[in-house]
């Protein structure tokens, strides 16, 4: 750093040396740099903004800077003296350009304007501000000019405006500040760039919106000055996208530019000429190290792209497909598939996020097993018949929607919220808390209503309970189920699906001799209940792999704390919410902390149920891409997912 | 989703360079038609799904099982590598 002091030193004094002598060419008086400070507005509404335009009409051989310099060099500055109530914003450079010139006998490329060049800044003016006054806004506008040498410039202005009920613009300057605009960078939202580095190479890839041309000459100036300045810059532009290839600004002793500072992302503005003339856009993206694969942004596909895709898409064509060690598929046919979706629900009766269930349901049939017989096969069916009616409105859901089946698993809300009922079930079934007088779960009142009403809302809790666990088990039937168009098989499949579940029920209410085997209600259903909870702990465990997967081990992490949180909130709720606690304490701590807790733990969890970030250059897929890109002769890898 | 698992595994990740593989994502977030088709083309309707071709235009593509990890994600990628018509 001491080196460009000293240098900025030596090139002051010369300034001073040139300055003292403005004449020493000897020639005709030579033209002076001037400045000019232009408003935009004679009036502003309090809460609006209007611009100053700062000129530089510089005289011949000498060049102002951009803001990152290129060389040593200082970029032009605004000193402001604002009255109260308004506020400036950062100075905005037009798009510069690279200028060759020799410094001390060296090559030298330099970041700079020539001739006439105007800067701008937006002024704010604040909403409190009092209509039908005078301001005046002042300050010094400070800038570097140099050939060989450098001089200080220095400017120092005055306008008034008037604060009203709407922003005038002042009509002689709208040509100016129109003119410059135009210079100023573009909205770079639709585009993209992608930035890698290896061995002090920075590839930056343009991805461009649609539509958009870019030619020659482009060039990219670093902000940050990251970018080697004296280095030539390697431009390849392809119908698709464009690609430079920087060198890293490891500092050039010759020319006493440091060292850039490395940082995480690079910041610039890339210049280019576009259909309507020359034109900029901001360049901040993520500086990638040691990579070669680009990273972070989805390559969109182009029009062309989508075209020859959509010439040779057949969506009836079928690829041979293997399974991952080799094997043939097996064509699952519908037959088949119906004995599988059966069985598939019989045996989720033994999954662990329906077994407990299945506990549950069972001490409902011991405690009527003393009830009339008839009125037990009544219960079973009708147990079966809420089952039934759920799946089918679940069915109808599903097929309505085009949802498909394992797409709750692979949900982070819904994978969350499933997470914390069972923790919560399982906090409620060991006696942490309890809600009213029930002992069972999620349904709450309605399941343990003794009548025909409770058994069919048990039945309905069992499919809900079921439905996330068939997922991953039953994928592939659910898919043939859904690649059905006949909507009629398609609940066919759901309904077989159901009577699977449905099965023990209904076989143990025909069967009520096989109840009155089950043991007699006691003491050992609070012992069973208690039990019960580690298996619904085991549920959410369960439910937690996936989740993990879902959001990263640090969303997770943070996940894990929240139930914490909402464990001990329920704790309290247990503790001083009951009505043996005195009123104020129950109100204050049973109720009021034990919610904010539960609450607050609840929304600490939400907020972790998103994906981790990924990072690898993904292509966009569009019909055809596999039939446009084969033929190239690379592996492919074709992902196919959704953001839930 | 095995994403965030798999392709933040540096193995994976060599051997996707290594390889030169094409990374094609459909984003189906939007529930699209086409890429709803697309899916049926390979008996699929359950998302994630992810598909290697081989280099080879000929050879049958791999279709992944929903769940995976890092390890089968190598054992596709060397399927892949390896496979001829």
């Amino acid at each position: 750093m001491h080196r460009a002091l000293t240098f900025l030193f030596v090139l002051a004094f010369a300034s001073f040396v040139s300055a003292q002598d403005p004449f020493g060419g000897g020639f005709a008086p030579k033209k002076e740099t001037t400045a000019t400070i232009t408003p935009e507005a004679s009036s502003v509404d309090p809460g609006d903004y209007f611009d100053a335009a700062f000129t530089l009409d510089l005289q011949p051989h000498f060049h102002a800077y951009y803001k990152n310099a290129g060389i040593v060099g200082d970029p032009p500055s605004v000193d402001w003296e604002l009255p109260e109530g308004f506020t400036a914003g950062e100075l905005q450079f037009p798009r510069p350009t690279a200028i060759k010139t020799k410094s001390a006998g060296v090559d030298t490329v330099l970041y700079g304007y020539e001739g006439v060049v105007t800067f701008v800044a937006q002024i704010d003016a604040s909403e409190n501000l009092e209509k039908g006054k005078k301001f005046t806004i002042k300050g010094t506008f400070n800038w570097q000019e140099c050939d060989e040498s450098c001089i200080q410039g220095d400017k120092e202005f005055a306008f008034t405006v008037k604060t009203g009920d709407e922003t005038e613009f002042i009509g002689a300057n709208e040509e100016l500040f129109s003119e410059t605009k135009e210079k100023l960078p573009q909205d770079a939202s639709a585009w993209g760039f992608i930035v890698t580095e290896k061995s002090n190479t920075i590839k930056i890839e343009v991805i461009r919106p649609e539509g958009v041309e870019v030619k020659e000459p482009v060039y990219f100036f670093s902000d940050d000055k990251q970018i080697d300045s004296q280095a030539p810059q390697e431009v390849e532009i392809t119908s698709k996208k464009v690609s430079l290839t920087l060198k890293r600004n490891e500092g050039n002793e010759e020319l006493y530019i440091d060292a850039g500072e490395v940082g995480e992302t690079l910041t610039g503005l890339l210049t280019f000429e576009s259909e309507f003339g020359p034109a900029s856009v901001p360049v901040k993206a993520a500086l990638t190290p040691d990579a070669d694969l680009g990273y972070v942004e989805l390559i969109l596909a182009t029009e062309e792209e989508r075209k020859a895709g959509l010439e040779v898409y057949d969506v009836e064509a079928r690829p041979d497909i293997v399974l991952l060690g080799g094997a043939k598929e097996e064509k699952v046919t519908f037959l088949s598939s119906l004995g599988l979706v059966f069985l598939g629900g019989l045996i989720l009766n033994l999954m662990p996020c329906v077994f407990p269930v299945l506990g549950i349901k069972i001490m409902g049939f011991v405690s009527q097993a003393g009830e009339d017989e008839k009125k037990i096969k009544f219960h079973g069916l009708i147990f079966g018949l809420g089952l039934l009616v759920t799946m089918w409105i679940l069915a109808a859901f599903i097929i309505g929607l085009k949802l498909d089946w394992g797409q709750q698993l692979a949900n982070p809300v819904f994978l969350g919220t499933m997470i914390i009922i069972f923790f919560l079930m399982g906090l409620n079934l060991y006696g942490v808390f309890e809600i009213g007088t029930s002992m069972t779960s999620v349904g709450g009142e309605l399941q343990s209503q003794k009548g025909y009403l409770g058994s069919f809302f048990s039945g309905a809790l069992t499919t809900l309970v079921a439905t996330p666990c068939s997922g991953p088990f039953l994928g592939a039937v659910m898919a043939f189920a859904l690649s059905e168009d006949n909507k009629l098989i398609q609940f066919v499949i759901f309904t077989v699906f159901a009577l699977g579940i449905a099965s023990p029920y209904i076989v143990l209410s025909l069967f009520p001799s096989l109840i009155k085997k089950l043991p007699r209600p006691g003491a050992w259903m609070e012992t069973f209940k208690q039990v019960m909870a580690f298996f619904v702990f085991a549920t959410a465990v369960f439910f937690m792999k996936g989740y993990m997967k879902l959001v990263g081990d640090d969303h997770f992490n943070s996940f894990l704390f929240a139930l914490c949180l909402i464990g001990l909130g329920v704790y309290i709720y247990g503790r001083y919410g009951t009505p043996v606690v005195a009123k104020v304490k129950r109100m204050v701590t049973g109720f009021g902390l034990a919610g904010l807790m539960t609450i607050g733990g609840i929304t600490w969890a939400y907020s972790t149920a998103k994906p981790p970030e990924s990072g690898l250059a993904w292509k966009e897929w569009y019909p055809g891409v596999m039939e446009v890109s084969r033929p190239k002769g690379r592996i492919i890898w074709l992902d196919y997912t959704a953001d839930w | 989703m095995n994403e965030s698992r798999v392709f933040s595994n540096q193995e994976v990740l060599d051997k996707l360079e290594e390889l030169d593989v094409l990374l094609i994502k459909a984003d189906n977030t939007n529930k699209l038609q086409s890429i709803n088709d697309d899916l049926k083309r390979y008996d699929r309707a359950n998302l994630p799904v992810n598909i290697i071709a081989p280099a080879d235009p000929g050879a049958p593509v791999i279709v992944m099982p929903e769940v995976f990890g890092p390890k089968e994600a190598l054992q596709a990628l060397e399927q892949a590598a390896a496979a001829k018509k």
